[in-house]
C-alpha cells in the first residue's frame, strides 16, 4: 500500500497532495483514485479537485470551508481554512486507504493509422528505423494510462509508450493539428481533442469525440483511465479499391 | 432587457466567478482577472457574487442600453461617459432606456468591469458564463465581443426597480455614496505583490531567491489573461532536486521557464504546468497583478502563508460588510 501523501499549500486557497514520484505508475493511479474518492464526498467549499501525474490539487473557497466547520464564532475568526482542508484530506485518506482502489475505466479508441490521417507516420518510421506497420503494431499493442488531462480541454497525456517509439517533439510545431489526431512525443502518446497547434508527431486519427462541453462529463477520458488503440484499416483499403 | 454593442473595445469579454469543477478534464477556470472589482461591481447593483459582468481591457466599448438599468463600473479608469457627462465609478448609476455608455482608453489600470443589475444572461457552458477565448468556451460563442452583439440581461432586484419607477427620471442618476477607497487595492502604487512559498521555491536557493525578491520586473507586451510575462535580470534554479513533471498550477502561480524570466499565471491559465513553481501571489494581491499594463513595474514581497490567509479573510469580511451597507443605504 502507498505511504501517506505529502500535503502542502498551493496558494492561500489550495492544497497540493503529492503521492510519490511522477513516473511511478502506482502513485499516479493512487492520485487519480483518491481524487474520485474525495469528489464523491466533498468538503463544503471545495471548488475543484485536479489530479495530474502523482499529485492532486484541491481548490477551495476559504469562507465556505470555515463557515461549514462546527466552531464558535470567535474560533472561526482564528482558524485556518488550509488547516481544515488538510484535516479533511487526512481523514479522507484514512477512509480511502483501507478500501480497495477502483481502477480507471478501459476505453478502446478506433485509430486510423498513416495516410492522410497520420501524416507523420512515414517520417516517424524512418527516424526510428522501423517500418510503418511495425510502428502501428507497437503502438496498438500497448495499454496506456491517462496520467493527466491538460494543455487543452480533454487532451490526455498517456504513459505506457513502448521505448522503441520515443522521439523528441518536433523542432517546429505544426500551426494546425486536426481534432482526433493521435500523436507521440517523448514517453507519451496523446490525442488532440480539438484542432490546435502542436508539436507532437501525428501517426493516426480517431473519429471518436474526446471533448464536448454540452455533455457530462465533457471529456471522454480522465486521469487514471486506461486506453487501447484498435487499428482500423477499412478506410485505407477502401481508398485503395477506389483509386484506379 | 438587452445591451447592444456599438463598439466592442479592445478585448471585452463576459466573465463570472469562473468555471470551477472541470479542471480535471483540462478545462481552464477563466473568470475575472480582477476578482475584487468584479465582486464590488456586482454588490453595488445587488447582484449575486456569481452574476456575469463585462471585463474590459485597456480600451473600453461603447454600449447602448435598450431598457432602463442600474449599472456599476469598477476597476481601471476608462473615463466612462453617458449623455455627455462623466459616469462616476465605484457606485451604482441608473441609466434610462436608450442611454449610450462610452468608455475610452484606460488612464489608470488595465481592466474595468461593468455590472448590470440582473446580470448578463448568456448561456451557461459547464456551469459558468465565463469566456475562455483560447478554447472557445462560454460568453458569446466563446469569444470577445464584436460590433452588433446583443447581451441579454436578467431580472434585477425588484425593490430597486420599484424605487426607480417612482422616481420616473429620464436622466442618468446616481446615489450619494460610493465604495470607500480604504477597502480597494492600491492600484496606483508601483506594484508590489505579496507572495508566499510555492512547491519548488526551494529549488532557487537562498542567494537566487534574494535576487528574485530584490529585483523590479517589467511587464512584457505579450502578457494576456493566460499569463503575465515578466522581464528582468535572468534567474535560474540552483538545485534540480525534483524531477519536474507537469503538476497543478493556479491563478498567481509564478513559474520559472528556462528563459530565466518568470511568468505569473492569470485567470485563463492552463490546469497544470511543467516549469518550477517558485512563488505564489497571495490571493488578496491578484487584483494588483490584473491591473498591470505592458511596461509597468512589478516586484515581489515575501509573506507567510498564515499572513496570506489572514489578509484574504479580512477582505472577505470587508466585502460582506460592503454588501450589508449597500442594502441598507439610501437609494
Amino acid at each position: 500500500m502507498n505511504a501517506k501523501p505529502r500535503f502542502e499549500p498551493l496558494g492561500d486557497q489550495g492544497l497540493l497532495a503529492t503521492f510519490g514520484e511522477a513516473h511511478d505508475g502506482e502513485a499516479v493511479a493512487t492520485a487519480a483514485a483518491f481524487s474520485r474518492s474525495v469528489m464523491a464526498k466533498p468538503l463544503p467549499g471545495l471548488r475543484d479537485c485536479v489530479p495530474a501525474y502523482a499529485s492532486l490539487a484541491v481548490y477551495y473557497d476559504p469562507a465556505t470551508v470555515i463557515a461549514g466547520s462546527r466552531m464558535g464564532k470567535r474560533e472561526k475568526q482564528q482558524v485556518s481554512a488550509y488547516t481544515l482542508c488538510q484535516e479533511y484530506m487526512t481523514a479522507s485518506w484514512q477512509g480511502f486507504h483501507s478500501k480497495s482502489q477502483p481502477r480507471g475505466k478501459l476505453i478502446v479508441i478506433q485509430a486510423y493509422y498513416g495516410g492522410a490521417a497520420g501524416a507523420d507516420l512515414s517520417a516517424v518510421a524512418r527516424s526510428l528505423g522501423l517500418s510503418e506497420d511495425e510502428v502501428i503494431q507497437i503502438h496498438a499493442k500497448q495499454e496506456y494510462t491517462v496520467q493527466a488531462i491538460g494543455f487543452a480541454p480533454g487532451f490526455p497525456y498517456m504513459s505506457g509508450l513502448d521505448p522503441r517509439l520515443t522521439l523528441p517533439r518536433k523542432d517546429t510545431p505544426n500551426t494546425r493539428v486536426e481534432a482526433g489526431s493521435i500523436g507521440v512525443a517523448g514517453q507519451h502518446t496523446g490525442i488532440y481533442p480539438v484542432e490546435l497547434p502542436g508539436g507532437w508527431h501525428i501517426i493516426g486519427r480517431t473519429m471518436q469525440v474526446l471533448f464536448d462541453p454540452d455533455q457530462y462529463p465533457p471529456a471522454m477520458l480522465e486521469p487514471g483511465d486506461r486506453v487501447r488503440f484498435e487499428p482500423m484499416s477499412a478506410d485505407r483499403e477502401q481508398s485503395k479499391e477506389v483509386s484506379p | 432587457m438587452t445591451v447592444e454593442v456599438i463598439k466592442p473595445g479592445l478585448h471585452t469579454t463576459v466573465q463570472d466567478a469562473g468555471r470551477w469543477g472541470y479542471q480535471r478534464y483540462g478545462v481552464s477556470v477563466s473568470g475575472p482577472m480582477d476578482g475584487f472589482a468584479l465582486r464590488v461591481a456586482n454588490i453595488l447593483v445587488d447582484n449575486p457574487d456569481e452574476a456575469a459582468v463585462l471585463e474590459l481591457t485597456l480600451h473600453g466599448p461603447e454600449l447602448k442600453l435598450l431598457a432602463p438599468c442600474w449599472i456599476a463600473v469598477c476597476g481601471a479608469d476608462m473615463r466612462p461617459q453617458a449623455a455627455g457627462r462623466p459616469v462616476p465609478m465605484w457606485r451604482p448609476v441608473h441609466m434610462p432606456a436608450g442611454t449610450v455608455l462610452t468608455l475610452g482608453r484606460a488612464v489608470a489600470g488595465c481592466r474595468a468591469y461593468i455590472a448590470f443589475a440582473g446580470g448578463i444572461q448568456t448561456a451557461y457552458v459547464l456551469g459558468s458564463r465565463s469566456t475562455h477565448a483560447r478554447s472557445q468556451l462560454g460568453g458569446l460563442q466563446g469569444r470577445a465581443l464584436l460590433e452588433g452583439d446583443m447581451l441579454p440581461l436578467g431580472i434585477a432586484n425588484l425593490q430597486k426597480t420599484v424605487d426607480l419607477a417612482l422616481r420616473a427620471e429620464e436622466q442618468v442618476h446616481t446615489v450619494p455614496w460610493f465604495v470607500s477607497s480604504s477597502i480597494c487595492p492600491d492600484y496606483a502604487a508601483s506594484a508590489v505583490v505579496r507572495s508566499i512559498a510555492a512547491p519548488e521555491s526551494d529549488m532557487l536557493g537562498q542567494e537566487v531567491a534574494d535576487r528574485f525578491y530584490a529585483q523590479s520586473y517589467q511587464v512584457a507586451p505579450e502578457s494576456d489573461r493566460m499569463g503575465i510575462r515578466l522581464i528582468g535580470e535572468r534567474i535560474d534554479v540552483q538545485q534540480h532536486t525534483k524531477s519536474m513533471h507537469s503538476s497543478p498550477v493556479t491563478f498567481g502561480t509564478v513559474q520559472l521557464p528556462p528563459s530565466g524570466n518568470p511568468i505569473v499565471l492569470g485567470a485563463d491559465r492552463q490546469t497544470m504546468g511543467g516549469y518550477p513553481r517558485i512563488a505564489q501571489i497571495a490571493s488578496v494581491d491578484l487584483p494588483i497583478l490584473a491591473q498591470l499594463r505592458p511596461g509597468d513595474e512589478l516586484s515581489f514581497q515575501h509573506i507567510s502563508h498564515a499572513e496570506a490567509e489572514r489578509l484574504a479573510q479580512q477582505l472577505e469580511h470587508d466585502l460582506t460588510m460592503l454588501r450589508s451597507a449597500v442594502r441598507l443605504a439610501v437609494w
